[in-house]
């Protein structure tokens, strides 16, 4: 094999590598021999990382030293519920200051829960002459100021899309730094941006791209500005409402309901903040034709809902507060039997009664009335074991199945037994589940199933369960594919983390929360697993200043072939031949 | 490479960490136990003979040479007894994250788990919500549940107003706390009015805005601080300047 690899020229395997896109099979390629890596390295255009401290930008460049579009993630996902502390980092500055001379033709950038300042956004925009596009998805630190940069400066931009970003708004006026030269659009996600618009400049930005398909606006945005911007975009087919409110008159209704008939291309639609119900129908024309409906920010209540799906036979992904109740559940089993992607949020998640009649039963309704449904996040306050089995047996495709019973702890309703028997079901007749979310009550031996089974997960987030190491241990032992696993407030401790620490190794990450693992055994990993970083996050102070059995507070793992980070806050630690270091 | 190794070879001295959590007890009942080995990877062969220097005393009880993962401890299937009156009181260490939160109530941080950028819009709906029945009679029966939860949250987190604009014939309300300066109060405002407005051919710099305070005396807004103002303010009134 190597001979023959060697018989090409090296154009010739360029050529052929540039039709491999998918990482996995790049990486496999570079492991094939020493003028496969070399020629590989050159060719390589994206890159992924999924944890910005695993590596470091300057590894990065030396190895590729061409790459036109990068994605990085950084803090954990815990984060998203505000697990980790303010500060813990994520910065994306060093990456970008290293990049902005080594790869002057970078064109995407893909940021997820990173810290994003002004002066990042404004070198980005001076430094990369043909820059595209720029996902910032849950990000922070930045403000208009920095998107203002983005959008005098990158003439090329095509997609800007800051997906649940937390921007601080400064002015709506950054829409009018686009240059009146610029055309190049294509997507546009604002709809996290707090701030009213300069609607002017929104509506001449609409009106001179002519390639736009995808529009999310804010919730600034009223109802009779987007009648105008629909008939500027007939071409769209994503389109984010504004605030989906005005008072009822019928030339508005007709005006609108006219704007959306001639978007015959609209596939997916979302934002619908402040629903007027009336308004609704006025979408009714291109409800066929839809494929996605995130509703998940808008008020539509349970017999409106009902009317909208069954208008949407088409309907492949839908998000959705609990508003939609069991019997719209029903209806959408009923109408959309291309169905995927189910998600259901909960409207009043902090009220343990419940605000809504939404059970398991909804859930069961769509495991049996859509086929083709392979990922669910499901948030109830009720659920058994039986369901569950039903549920599974329903729907052996499941790739992704994240249930949230909001009381912790809470067991089978039915027989107030634990429902170790019921995710036993999912991950035993779900081969393909990749990842899982679990909760209510459960013991150890739901972890048994999901060890014996899950030998296809790749994420597991836990909180609120298992008796003892036993259960963290079988998740360890027994899911060989694990790459991510989050834990929050479960009683495992010390014994289950040593025995499997090579285990770490194989993982991107683990996070452990309220757990009981103590900061000797932190040390012990960091100092014996050179290739973790092993972070103590307590911010109660030094944790030498506790016992070393004490548990730890918060602790990251992940592994990294550059070495600890250098910019830890003063709450974190990072394990392990630093600290000896500092000691000697 | 040479400096960490000769660190990992010096860790039997640091050896300390390990007694607290018990592992001599548990290598004296590896005998009779399943257990998982200390081979390492050939990925971490640098570090093996440190490794087998710090696990000398399990590794010469003959442990584990097929297994492929590397364990610092040794896992045997049953927890062991003697660990029990320890964990207990891990578990009771470990219901830390129960605190109070700024809505009153005692809530577990980060759970239920929703992004806080749901929230915040969840926060916002609840402001929000008590238009929907108002706006949709026939289902109201429906709504009133829903109604009587947004307006308890509402009274939390809200202060509605009302809001007359001298020549418009509905007062309007609007949720003072959404606020945090007079300069997006007043854009607020003038979004709200702008059909009048423009009906009028009148500019926002047209029109002033006063307050009427606790006592019911009506002021200017914009001579008294922020704080004050949204502390004694009842009502607001848009007036044209000079009228």
């Amino acid at each position: 094999m190597p001979k023959m690899a060697n018989s090409f020229p090296e154009e010739v395997l360029e050529h052929v590598f540039s039709f491999i896109q998918t990482d996995q099979d790049r990486n496999s390629i570079s492991t094939v021999c020493k003028s496969w890596y070399e020629i590989e390295r050159w060719c390589r255009r994206r890159i992924f990382i999924g944890n910005c401290y695993a590596v470091s930008p300057r590894m990065v460049i030396r190895r590729f030293p061409d790459i036109r579009s990068i994605e990085l993630k950084g803090k954990p996902h815990f984060a998203d519920f505000n697990l980790v502390p303010e500060g813990w980092g994520g910065y994306v500055y060093p990456w970008i200051a290293a990049m902005a001379s080594a790869y002057p033709w970078l064109e995407e950038i893909k940021l997820k829960r990173m810290v994003v300042t002004d002066e990042t956004l404004e070198l980005i925009a001076k430094s990369f002459k043909n820059f595209k596009l720029l996902v910032l998805s849950s990000c922070e630190g930045f403000s208009t100021d920095g998107l203002a940069a983005i959008a005098a400066n990158c003439r090329n931009l095509r997609e800007l899309d800051l997906h649940e970003s937390d921007v601080e708004d400064l002015s709506g006026h950054w829409l009018s730094h686009f240059p009146d030269t610029y055309t190049s659009l294509v997507s546009l996600n604002i709809a996290c941006l707090g701030s009213e618009l300069s609607f002017s400049a929104l509506e001449r930005l609409v009106g001179r791209c002519p390639n736009l398909r995808s529009l999310r606006l804010n919730r600034s945005v009223p109802l009779d500005r987007l009648a105008n911007l629909l008939r500027q975009a007939p071409r769209l087919t994503e389109l984010g409402t504004g605030a989906y409110s005005a008072e009822l008159r019928p030339d508005i209704f007709t005006i609108l309901s006219g704007a959306f008939s001639r978007c015959k291309e609209l596939k997916s639609l979302s934002g619908f903040w402040d629903v007027v119900p009336p308004y609704l129908t006025a979408i009714y024309s291109i409800c066929p034709g839809l494929t996605s409906l995130n509703l998940s920010y808008s008020n539509i209540q349970s017999p409106d809902l009902v009317k909208l799906v069954s208008e949407c036979p088409n309907l492949q992904r839908l998000w959705v507060l609990d508003y939609i109740e069991d019997v719209g559940l029903n209806a959408l089993a009923e109408s959309c039997k291309d169905l995927r992607e189910l998600r259901v949020f909960p409207s009043d998640p902090f009220v343990v009664e419940p605000n809504v009649s939404l059970t398991e039963q909804g859930l069961i309704s769509v495991s049996e009335g859509c086929p083709k449904l392979h990922s669910v996040l499901y948030f109830c306050r009720q659920m058994s074991n039986d369901a569950l089995i039903t549920i599974a047996r329903n729907q052996p495709n499941f790739t992704c199945f994240r249930l949230c019973i909001i009381e912790p702890k809470i067991p089978d309703y039915l027989t107030l037994q634990p429902l170790d028997v019921g995710f036993g079901a999912i991950v035993e007749n779900c081969k393909n589940l990749r990842r899982l979310s679990i909760s209510g009550l459960l013991t150890d031996r739901v972890f048994d199933y999901i060890g014996t089974y899950g030998k296809n997960l790749e994420m597991l987030s836990v909180a609120f369960a298992g008796d003892s190491d036993l259960g963290l241990h079988h998740i360890l032992s027994g899911c060989d594919n694990l790459r991510k696993l989050e834990i929050r407030d479960c009683p495992f401790g010390d014994k289950a983390l040593l025995a499997n620490a090579a285990k770490l190794e194989t993982m991107r990450s683990l996070w452990m929360s309220s757990c009981s693992v103590s900061y000797g055994a932190c040390k012990l990993l960091g100092q014996k697993l050179p290739r973790l970083n092993v972070e103590v996050i307590d911010e109660r102070g030094h944790p030498e200043s506790r016992p070393e059995n004490s548990p730890v507070e918060k602790l990251y793992i992940y592994r990294s072939v550059a070495g600890p980070r250098f910019d830890m806050p003063g709450f974190v630690w990072t394990m392990g031949k630093d600290s000896t270091l500092r000691i000697t | 490479m040479e400096l960490q190794l000769g660190l990992a070879l010096a860790l039997p001295d640091h050896h300390s960490p390990v007694k607290g959590f018990d592992m001599n007890g548990v290598n004296r009942s590896v005998e009779k136990k399943e257990m998982v080995g200390l081979e390492s990877k050939t990925q971490v062969g640098n570090y093996k003979r440190s490794f087998d220097v710090a696990f000398e005393k399990s590794s010469s009880t003959g442990a584990g040479n097929e297994s492929k993962m590397l364990a610092l401890l040794l896992w045997n299937d049953q927890p062991n007894e003697e660990d029990d009156d320890d964990k207990g009181r891990k578990r009771r260490n470990s219901c830390r994250s129960i605190i109070n939160n700024d809505d009153g109530g005692n809530h577990v941080v980060g759970w239920p788990p929703i992004k806080s950028w749901r929230k915040k819009m969840h926060h916002d709906h609840d402001q929000h919500h008590q238009y929907y029945p108002v706006q949709n009679n026939q289902m109201a029966n429906n709504y009133k549940e829903n109604e009587n939860d947004g307006s308890a949250a509402a009274a939390n987190n809200s202060m509605y107003v009302k809001v007359k604009m001298e020549g418009e014939g509905i007062v309007r309300k609007i949720d003072i706390n959404l606020h945090h300066s007079f300069q997006s109060l007043r854009d607020t405002l003038i979004t709200m009015f702008s059909k009048c407005k423009s009906k009028e051919g009148g500019a926002a710099a047209d029109y002033i805005l006063i307050y009427q305070d606790k006592q019911g005396d009506w002021l200017l807004a914009a001579d008294v601080p922020w704080q004050t103002f949204i502390e004694s303010v009842q009502r607001l009134q848009i007036v044209r300047n000079g009228g």
